[in-house]
């Protein structure tokens, strides 16, 4: 197995989980994406049970750069990206809070223009 | 914004089903204007640069923009808190029918959950999961 095979693997597998929406622009749907995860900790033990077989100056640093990729996803993806705590407020159910705002083209919006149609909310992050 | 993407890919099964459109962010007017005919999506944009809304929903993502100089950078006295991003069905009440609140921000609504919430309204389909966490 190549020594550098390892760690091109967890890099791919987490530039990979990126892919659609850089490329598509289509979101993926998924809270944890696992089997990006368990494609990077399969490429981790990998090399780990390898260095341990064939203890190599190149082994090592590949399970170092394995290892790093690994925690860095894990840290990525189970913590960074998610939001803090929050409230699921106002509930489904209740009325939806009063609002007046500028528009892009100049005007103003108020809840109170939509009422006796259904509105759809889109709250988004701007553009990224 | 991905979802304004994905939005954009149904727009039509939406305006079919009888429902307006709002989408709102903290960009000022201009930069949600140059967003909007680079989509062209013919539906409202607005802008809660204070975060009034934001906060009324309780869904402000406090720092979630970089600092300067890896974002764009904020006017003086802004700040780099940003929505949550998260999607509310209001029927002609302004009631919220559905809501849908990720935990990530890598998570967006999906149009077929979306589409399957309007249904409901209407008393077609099975009922959509409300308050739905991904």
């Amino acid at each position: 197995m190549p020594t550098f095979l390892p760690p091109l693997v967890a890099a791919l597998a987490f530039a990979g989980y990126f892919l659609p929406f850089a490329v598509l622009r289509r979101p993926l749907y998924r809270r944890v994406p696992w089997e990006f995860l368990g494609v990077i900790a399969g490429a981790t033990a990998l090399v780990l049970v390898h260095v341990t077989r064939a203890p190599a100056l190149g082994t090592a640093i590949a399970a170092v750069l394995s290892t790093g990729a690994l925690a860095f996803a894990a840290w990525f993806f189970l913590s960074f990206s998610m939001y803090g705590p929050r409230e699921d407020r106002p509930a489904v159910g209740e009325r939806f809070p009063d609002f007046t705002l500028p528009t892009s083209e100049g005007t103003t919006f108020s809840l109170a223009d939509a009422r006796g149609r259904r509105l759809l909310v889109l709250c988004y992050r701007g553009d990224w | 914004m991905t979802e304004l993407v994905e939005l954009r890919r149904h727009y039509q099964e939406i305006l079919d089903r009888r429902v307006d459109v709002v989408a709102v962010s903290v960009d000022p007017p201009d930069v949600s204007e140059k967003l909007r005919r680079r989509l062209a999506l013919p539906i409202r944009f607005l802008s809660d640069p204070r975060g009034t809304l934001m906060d009324a929903l309780g869904i402000r993502d406090r720092n979630a923009l970089p600092p300067r100089p890896f974002s764009r950078a904020p006017s003086p006295g802004d700040t780099r808190d940003i929505f949550m991003a998260t999607s509310f069905l209001l029927d002609e009440r302004g009631v919220i029918r559905w809501a849908y609140r990720p935990e990530t921000y890598r998570v967006r609504a999906p149009a077929r959950a979306l589409l399957q919430a309007i249904d409901t309204l209407d008393g077609l389909g099975v009922p959509a999961r409300c308050g739905i966490r991904a």
